[in-house]
């Protein structure tokens, strides 16, 4: 079944080529020259030849099976999978880059990195496989309605559809996206390539971080996050801002760029990776739901009734329900520090006073570890006039 | 603003004009024991800004011009031999001081060069097989001229990364500089009468202090991430090494007891980071031709790295 989605995958991105087939200047740029140093003349008529009868149906034989893998091949250059492309300039090497970096930093477990680097590997290209996937009655049918999709944006969406709702596994979505930005170059958008490299990368940083520590304690802390308003005013407003830190070149894809989540398959294959992170998930999830559950967000508890250490969580929660306040009009970039964001929201207010000095209190307690008791209290004030302002 | 940079800052307004981020990294530098790559054309205030501080600060300053036939011995010094006694003596030579001004270093030659950048990071010197320390504290100046190209020896890049920062020293604005021009007597005359406004003991006790500054493991976290995508960013053949971490979590605290806290906040960090990883990156040679801005380049890098959170 993983077969057929790859090569599902792949042929999402060839109406494409059909639609959009021009001639482009081999010689123009340098990547467009490496990317195309095995092309076939007349590769578009090829394909769009091999697609003919596909408009009759599910189960059509009006497919040119020859045609169609001549051209497929054509896309991967031959290579059976993504490992052949090591000696390609910008392809799969920033994702090794990456992952080895991360390696090298201690970010990264070295057995998780094979691991990941074999899923990587193993992103299925080879002939055999899709001829056999060809000849699948169920494929032609996908294929049909496919065919009728026009621009690439499209199937980046459906791709990345496919990838969050657990339908394909990440191997096989950087298969695809591999497939895609090969395509991409080869039709001289460059831009497009740049931005499916990227994602590519986001995916393995994606798949880092979950194998951490620090990872698994973030999803937990989303997970949180999302079971109040709060949180997920927060979610929301980074993934508006592009808080998943991919720098997009299209604006189109901005929608589904910032997107991107694991698939559930993926995250199955890592938890069993994740049983050390989960030890230290466990220890910290008390103090993290309380953090969330307590002071500052809609209960407000009196003081009394708190320790040092609760009353210095509920002025970090009760400072970031505050901006979530203000970001309905000032939204909180994720690169941004709260003196930053203080500076700009300031111009906006009335009556700025409350906030600064909420700001205030916050860096003493987040950053300095003041555990002063009369912050929990002033933070709670400085709020409810914020609020009411 | 802690106590030491406002009397630095107070002192020498009268004699630099538009200076005080520059003075305030300096001082931050030397706070944090590093050196200080000092780039500007002539003109620029280079050396009279060395020398205010060197004054103000009560140190010791000396001061060298490099030149092609400088040598290692120009700068460490050595054994002569003395007539009087019949005896080989030690001449010390000007790097035996607090504030080392280094004018021009890319006019020396790279074994000149080696010699002095060897001795900036171990602290101390080795003559004929005597090690001597350096008295602390202990910083080197070192001036150059970003536009000259025929007799300099450009400083290889592993050296590059000794420096803990490199400030960019530009022209004045327009209202400064004629200020400049009106003040130009009444500078040169208070520049004679500038006394210290800080001994050297408070300099090492504020060192101390600096070095004490603490830092939450989240900006630890950020200033990784911040170091390691300049690895992996596209335009870049070599980023930032774990040195320029170390520098940069140096120096923000530095930055951070300057301004009179005893932590550092994540804004400390970007304040400093591009004087401390502009020098310590290399271009791909595809983007090195089109003379690229890593200024550019680690704003891009910092607007894309999340600040710490809850």
């Amino acid at each position: 079944m993983s077969m057929l989605r790859v090569f599902i995958l792949a042929l999402l991105l060839i109406p494409g080529a059909i639609v959009k087939g021009q001639n482009i200047d081999q010689g123009s740029n340098y990547n467009v020259s490496v990317y195309l140093g095995m092309h076939t003349i007349n590769f578009t008529q090829i394909l769009s030849q091999g697609f003919q009868g596909l408009s009759k149906g599910p189960g059509s034989v009006g497919i040119n099976a020859t045609r169609v893998l001549e051209a497929i091949k054509n896309i991967t250059m031959g290579c059976d999978t993504l490992s052949c492309l090591a000696g390609n300039r910008s392809a799969r090497s920033s994702i090794e880059q990456s992952v080895k970096e991360l390696e090298r930093s201690g970010y990264l477990d070295p057995a998780l990195a094979d691991e990941i680097m074999s899923s990587i590997n193993q992103a299925y290209l080879s002939d055999e496989a899709l001829k056999r996937l060809l000849s699948n009655p169920e494929l032609a049918g996908l294929l049909s309605n496919i065919s009728s999709q026009g621009s690439s944006a499209n199937v980046l969406g459906i791709l990345d559809s496919l990838f969050r709702g657990g339908r394909i596994s990440l191997s096989e979505y950087i298969a695809a996206l591999e497939l895609l930005k090969r395509f991409s170059l080869r039709q001289g958008l460059e831009s497009e390539a740049l931005a499916i490299d990227r994602m590519q990368i986001e995916i393995i940083r994606q798949l880092v971080l979950s194998g951490t520590a620090e990872g698994f304690v973030r999803s937990l802390t989303n997970m949180l996050l999302s079971s109040n308003n709060q949180g997920q005013a927060f979610q929301q407003q980074e993934v508006r801002e592009g808080g998943r830190n991919i720098p997009l070149t299209i604006p189109g894809y901005y929608g589904y760029v910032t997107g991107i989540y694991m698939g559930h398959e993926a995250s199955l294959i890592l938890i069993a990776l994740l049983v050390s992170s989960a030890m230290v998930a466990l220890v910290i999830a008390g103090p993290l739901r309380r953090f969330f559950r307590s002071p500052g967000l809609g209960v407000y508890r009196r003081s009394r009734d708190l320790g040092a250490s609760e009353k210095m969580e509920g002025v970090i929660a009760i400072y970031w329900a505050a901006v979530s306040i203000l970001s309905k009009r000032s939204p909180r970039y994720v690169s941004e520090t709260h003196r930053e964001y203080l500076e700009r929201v300031r111009k906006i207010l009335e009556n700025s006073e409350p906030f600064e000095d909420l700001t205030y209190i916050y860096e003493k307690v987040r950053f300095a570890h003041e555990p002063e008791d009369r912050y929990y209290d002033r933070a709670a004030r400085d709020y409810k006039e914020l609020r009411g302002s | 603003m802690s106590a030491i940079l406002r009397k630095i800052l107070e002192a020498s307004s009268s004699v630099l004009i538009e200076k005080e981020g520059e003075i305030r990294l300096i001082i931050a530098s030397l706070l944090a024991r590093g050196h200080v790559l000092l780039e500007g054309v002539p003109g620029v205030a280079k050396t009279l800004t060395a020398k205010v501080i060197s004054r103000l600060t009560g140190l010791g300053f000396k001061r060298i011009q490099m030149t092609p036939d400088l040598l290692p011995s120009d700068i460490i010094g050595g054994y002569v031999y003395d007539q009087r006694t019949g005896s080989f003596i030690l001449r010390r030579g000007p790097i035996f001081t607090n504030i080392l001004l280094v004018d021009e270093i890319n006019r020396a030659s790279p074994r000149t060069q080696s010699a002095l950048l060897e001795a900036m990071q171990e602290r101390q010197v080795t003559i004929e097989g005597d090690t001597y320390r350096l008295e602390e504290p202990f910083m080197v100046i070192a001036t150059q001229n970003p536009v000259e190209s025929e007799g300099i020896f450009p400083l290889p890049d592993s050296q590059l990364d000794r420096f803990l920062v490199k400030i960019e020293s530009s022209y004045p604005s327009t209202k400064g500089f004629i200020e400049i021009i009106k003040r130009i007597e009444y500078i040169e005359e208070t520049f004679e009468d500038l006394k210290p406004v800080l001994s050297r003991e408070e300099i090492i006790l504020a060192s101390k202090e600096a070095s004490r500054v603490e830092i939450d493991d989240s900006i630890y976290g950020y200033i990784a991430k911040i170091v390691e995508a300049t690895r992996s960013h596209k335009m870049l053949k070599i980023g930032a090494s774990p040195r320029a971490g170390i520098a940069l979590a140096r120096l923000a605290k530095a930055w951070a007891y300057l301004d009179g806290r005893k932590y550092v906040i994540p804004d400390d960090v970007k304040a400093v980071a591009i004087p401390v990883l502009r020098h310590r990156m290399v271009f791909k040679p595809e983007y090195e031709i089109e003379n690229p801005d890593p200024v550019a380049v680690i704003r891009e890098i910092i607007g894309s790295i999340e600040v710490p959170r809850p």
